[in-house]
């Protein structure tokens, strides 16, 4: 079995994963600067770990096109990595934060209104909480919405509004990995924004209703490795986004669970289908 | 300063390209992102034979998970 790993960097998770793979054939780590297509590659599969969404979309497209498949595979990257497309997936099997998607500065503010304020904007793609904005006034609305009409990238004109829900001080990271439920981790943190990349401390999550909304999100895309967050609301558990590039040092430490072995594993299963 | 596993006093002494200090390495990984105990940057490791630090890129904006 020869295994590709795609990256960018060199994080903890990239080499957890390589080190596993070595257990199952031989690897080749396919570095950004190193990689050019077209290319005769001599793989049975890819795992696909750049750190830029864009880069690991378009990564994942070519070596398809070669007929070796990625995990995560470019239908995955594509949707669990846009905010939005991603809720359109979720909601049709778990519950969701309500959410409101407009195209224009005054629809744009109309939306948050629909909602209610406090809300929530994040720009339909990035990461680790990067401009997620907790919204509480007309004010802060027209204002954050100015900012974005400025802003080069023409997915900033994509607004996409959540509902701010309350939660308990935490929220939970999940990962379902094949369909299999993997591993959850509580992530606390005393600001309203839980991310462990911004912080957060980690504690296991063993709750068995967890359990079963994470492998339902997961259900909504059906292929795949993702990590799922989730709130705690007065409505239950909601499903806030995926993430289709999944980072786990810290889901490791916590938990002990060898996420990099199921990656890997489930990795070698789409390469003998 | 000592960065890695130092092994029979083996690690290699590297410039920091931020804040120039000598950190002593060893058992890094190529494009395995370090930070200088001094000045805390993140360095890419970007070359094993000799060990070359650069200071990591800013973060882009499509960077995450």
């Amino acid at each position: 079995m020869k295994i590709g790993i795609t990256y960018t960097i060199m994080r903890k998770e990239e080499i957890m994963l390589r080190d596993r793979a070595k257990e199952f054939g031989e690897v080749v780590m396919l570095h950004d600067s190193e990689t050019i297509f077209p290319e005769n590659f001599d793989l049975d599969i890819v795992i696909i770990r750049n750190v830029s969404h864009f880069k690991a979309l378009y990564m994942a497209k070519l070596f398809e096109s070669y007929g070796i498949p990625t995990v995560n595979p470019f239908n995955i990257i594509l949707e669990a990595g846009d905010k939005l497309f991603a809720t359109l997936k979720l909601s049709k099997k778990v519950p969701v934060p309500r959410w409101s998607a407009a195209f224009d500065k005054k629809s744009a503010i109309k939306a948050m209104e629909r909602i209610g304020y406090p809300v929530v904007m994040k720009p339909v793609f990035g990461s680790w909480g990067r401009m997620v904005s907790k919204i509480n006034d007309l004010d802060a609305a027209e204002g954050i919405v100015e900012h974005r009409q400025w802003m080069g990238n023409p997915l900033y004109k994509v607004y996409y509004i959540q509902e701010y829900v309350e939660k308990p001080g935490r929220d939970i990271r999940s990962h379902v990995i094949g369909g299999e439920f993997v591993t959850a981790i509580y992530r606390y943190s005393d600001h309203w924004v839980t991310n462990t990349a911004r912080g957060g401390r980690a504690k296991p999550c063993y709750d068995e209703e967890v359990k079963e909304i994470s492998v339902k999100a997961w259900e909504a895309f059906g292929e795949g490795a993702l990590a799922i967050d989730i709130f705690e609301s007065d409505r239950g558990l909601l499903v806030n986004e995926v993430n289709p590039a999944m980072e786990f040092k810290n889901v490791v430490r916590v938990t002990g669970v060898d996420v990099a072995k199921k990656i890997v594993e489930y990795a070698i299963e789409v390469a003998k289908k | 300063m000592r960065i890695g596993n130092i092994k029979n006093g083996g690690g290699k002494m590297v410039e920091c390209p931020v804040c120039g200090v000598e950190i002593e390495i060893d058992s890094v990984e190529i494009h395995e992102i370090i930070e200088c105990p001094v000045c805390s940057s993140e360095l890419e490791v970007v070359s094993l034979n000799p060990i070359v630090l650069e200071e990591l890129p800013e973060v882009e904006e499509d960077w995450g998970e």
